[in-house]
């Protein structure tokens, strides 16, 4: 290598080390911000473990749409999807099924319609964005026919253990989306499959050509998704004691956000399932750290879209070479 | 999969025959291939010549799996092959290098050269070290010294290519096919390809090599097979023919009136661009100057920041600092490629898929792109006027396509690369900036684009060339500027000028101008 393009690379890595790690840091910061400003409320364990288990749930659902969005597609339908489960499983356990029956239920029914999402995207060509709005509208209505638009209450008891109960110190929640996360990491960083869902998001005609079944992947990444779907929807039905048929809209558009935001972070720019934690905790501290400094909720929502764009503008990912 | 098999005596006995008796493929309109036939021998390096368009590409598509021929009959090792698939063809022992690199821009080298294969394992997970010492041995013995861990967009074009190379030595076939896998190396890279390929003949493996670089294949190839338009015209030993028998073949009956002329006589005119101490993108300062009427060809290995320069002056890539002068008036630095075609400086970029065309859209918008600006009335496209100027500029540079609604990726290379040049022409430029005007394109179209680059100059156009084609380059050029790692080290005027001097001016510089 020429003396030219090494000290080319050098300027090159500094670059490089801001596009990775900026993200990070910004996080960082707004942790620092929030315990500067209110030490007493937000600085506290008790206060951060409530944090942590708001967003678990979201973390959860956000970790299937990480493996989606790197393939290139999007999944708009998690929302539905954890709402019909939810709905679902409270019926289920409300008529008499024992609790692991209807989980098991629950996810197999999460698995089948995250499997329709990529029938109709990886297999059938519709467009992502276009297939999963379709689906996600299907599924929302399906959930409020089967509840005729009301609440699901009166579950056995045991059934809080999930979204309620500590092992130890550490809530039983913040267990499953730790597993979620180990197991999704895992599969992309570290089997032949998030090997080959990395390959097709990078460029799909090279993928195809290097021999991968390009739409087996992109459906099994649908799969995934639906099942962590499912799984976010249990969760929450047990953190809620409760089943609305919409409880899971917000994560719709959340999840997008988190796995965006974690694109700033980390792997330059492609979907990883720690940046998209990252991205779900900036949320959720924005969120808790705003409601303790009190700023109005409405002017939150402005805030968290802001910082959104400005993470995309920061890390560089925004693409400013083509103007 | 064939493994190889010594046996006691050291002979190799892994060698297949490949054995395509007939192949036929139809497009709307067009018969690609007609019942072509070829036949390799094991141990042999095979040459697969003709212009854009012949087919070639179309029958490695085919025998890759990617295209579905009408018909098909190949036997390889004496057995009946069907092809469906790139799972199939590599089951049979076929290994691809695809004229598009086809590389995952971030992922490493490792992890692009064991792309779609069954990679190693541990514990049930992916096992990156293995990975990438498997990738490293091929590396070394390919005799390239490549970062492991980068991501492959950081790479130099040469090594982008390598790890392209390196892919198909991956797989453990009998028959290689490479289509144009020379284009991006440096000499020094293509010494080591070329090594490598007798390695695997050596080993009783065969290659079939497509390119457009006619010493190449009588360099390295045992046999050639000449393609024209969808039909195999000539096959023979390369000891039996010349390089203008091979052209004749390729080109037909048109041979001599297409022969390059010598650059006519040029009046060369007032000062067209003056750059002084640019600086950006890693490389600077330059400073020279072009006159109207001039080609002035940017000397110079792969990665000496040539085409750095030329997306300097457009301002593709922002410029640190310096000075750019156009037609003798104002002092500026084009912040875009909007403001730079403005100024009137085009540039003819050098990845025509990726950076020139939209490959989807049609010839007529394609061409059209760069010079809608005067065909809009009120913000509406004037499509009545766009289209009579789009059709001459087309004929001016002797475009050849079924319509110009056409989409541009149903064109051939040469064909694709003519779009560019009708839209850089229509652009009306100044100053226009070529990067490796003829990359993949063959011979006949070749000399058609040099024939359009003479003709803008001759209409005091001032042109830049960049180009790894030190045949085509000492043609065009009428002076010389050499960069080394992105400083200038000597100018040149071209006065019959040979290819030792050119190369020796490359790598040590100097001034006699």
């Amino acid at each position: 290598m020429s003396e030219q393009s090494r000290t080319e690379h050098r300027s090159v890595s500094v670059e490089r080390f801001l596009r990775v790690w900026g993200t990070l840091i910004g996080f960082g910061f707004l942790l620092l911000l929030f315990s500067v400003l209110r030490p007493d409320a937000f600085a506290r364990l008790s206060n951060l473990r409530n944090v942590v288990e708001q967003v678990g749930t979201l973390a959860i659902a956000s970790a299937g749409v990480t493996m989606v969005m790197v393939t290139g597609d999007f999944d708009l339908s998690v929302g539905a999807i954890a709402s019909l489960v939810g709905v679902v499983v409270a019926k289920l356990m409300v008529a008499g099924v024992g609790i692991v029956p209807a989980i098991g239920i629950g996810l197999a029914t999460g698995a089948v319609f995250g499997a329709i999402n990529g029938l109709f995207v990886a297999y059938a060509g519709v467009s992502p964005f276009i297939g999963t709005l379709a689906t996600m509208t299907s599924y929302t209505g399906l959930s409020l026919f089967v509840t005729r638009g009301t609440t699901v209450f009166g579950m056995p008891e045991p059934f809080r253990i999930i979204g309620q109960e500590s092992i130890g110190p550490v809530p039983v929640s913040v267990i499953i989306m730790v597993v979620v996360v180990a197991a999704t990491y895992l599969l992309l960083d570290y089997t032949t499959f998030g090997q080959r869902l990395y390959a097709i998001g990078g460029n799909r005609t090279a993928a195809f050509l290097a021999g991968i079944n390009t739409k087996k992947m992109r459906f099994l990444a649908f799969v995934y998704s639906g099942l962590t779907a499912a799984l976010a929807g249990i969760v929450l039905t047990s953190r809620l004691f409760s089943a609305h048929p919409q409880a899971g809209a917000p994560f719709m558009l959340n999840a997008a956000a988190a796995v965006f935001l974690g694109m700033t972070a980390f792997r330059e720019g492609q979907g990883n399932v720690f940046g998209t934690v990252l991205g779900v905790f900036i949320m959720g501290i924005l969120s808790n750290g705003l409601n303790i400094i009190g700023v109005n909720t409405y002017i939150q929502s402005v805030l968290t879209g802001a910082i959104l764009v400005l993470a995309v503008l920061l890390s560089g990912l925004a693409q400013r070479k083509e103007g | 999969m064939t493994r190889k098999i010594h046996d006691k005596g050291g002979i190799v006995t892994n060698g297949r025959t490949f054995d395509l008796k007939s192949l036929s493929k139809t497009y709307p309109g067009v018969q690609a291939l007609q019942k072509v036939s070829l036949s390799v021998d094991p141990g042999s390096v095979h040459a697969l010549v003709g212009e854009n368009g012949a087919g070639k590409s179309t029958l490695i598509k085919c025998l890759a799996g990617v295209v579905e021929p009408d018909e098909m009959e190949l036997y390889i090792g004496g057995n009946r092959a069907v092809i469906r698939n790139a799972e199939d063809a590599r089951k049979m022992g076929l290994a691809f290098i695809h004229q598009e690199l086809n590389l995952i821009e971030f992922f490493t080298a490792p992890e692009n050269v064991f792309l779609g294969h069954v990679l190693p394992r541990k514990y049930g997970l992916l096992d990156r070290k293995t990975l990438r010492s498997r990738a490293k041995s091929i590396f070394d013995d390919l005799g390239v010294d490549i970062d492991l861990d980068e991501p492959v967009r950081y790479l130099t074009p040469g090594r982008r290519a390598m790890v392209a190379i390196a892919r198909a030595f991956a797989d453990e076939a009998s028959v290689y096919f490479m289509d144009e896998p020379g284009t991006s190396l440096s000499p020094d890279e293509k010494k080591h390809l070329f090594s490598m390929i007798k390695k695997l003949t050596e080993q009783g493996k065969s290659v079939v090599y497509v390119t457009h670089n006619l010493e190449d294949v009588l360099f390295l190839c045992d046999e050639i097979t000449v393609f024209r338009e969808g039909r195999r015209v000539k096959n023979a030993r390369s000891a039996d023919i010349t390089k203008s028998g091979l052209i004749a073949a390729m080109i037909g009956a048109e041979t001599d009136q297409q022969k390059d002329r010598q650059p006519q006589k040029r009046t060369i005119g007032k000062e067209a661009l003056s750059v002084d101490g640019l600086t950006g993108g890693g490389i600077g300062p330059v400073s020279f100057n072009v006159k109207a009427g001039e080609i002035l060809g940017i000397g110079g290995l792969v990665g000496s920041g040539r085409s750095t320069l030329l997306k300097l002056l457009i301002g593709a890539i922002p410029a640190k600092g310096g000075a750019v002068r156009i037609g003798g008036i104002g002092a500026e630095i084009h912040r875009s490629p909007a403001e730079a075609m403005k100024a009137g400086v085009v540039l003819v970029p050098e990845e025509r898929r990726s950076e020139g065309l939209a490959l989807r859209r049609s010839v007529f918008e394609n061409t059209v792109l760069s010079s809608l600006g005067r065909f809009s009335r009120s913000g509406f496209l004037s499509a009545k006027t766009a289209r009579g100027e789009v059709t001459s500029a087309g004929e001016d540079v002797r475009l050849k396509t079924t319509s110009y609604d056409a989409a541009v990726n149903k064109l051939s290379g040469g064909n694709q690369q003519k779009v560019l040049f009708a839209r850089a022409v229509m652009a009306q430029p100044r100053v226009l900036l070529l990067d490796e005007p003829t990359k993949g394109v063959d011979v006949g179209a070749r000399l058609e684009i040099y024939e359009v680059i003479r003709r803008a100059a001759a209409q005091g156009v001032a042109v830049i060339v960049v180009s790894s084609d030190f045949e085509e380059i000492l043609s065009l050029a009428d002076r010389f500027i050499f960069l080394r790692a992105g400083v200038p080290i000597g100018t040149a005027v071209n006065k019959d000028m040979n290819q030792n001097q050119y190369l020796a001016m490359c790598y040590h510089g100097a001034n006699d101008e």
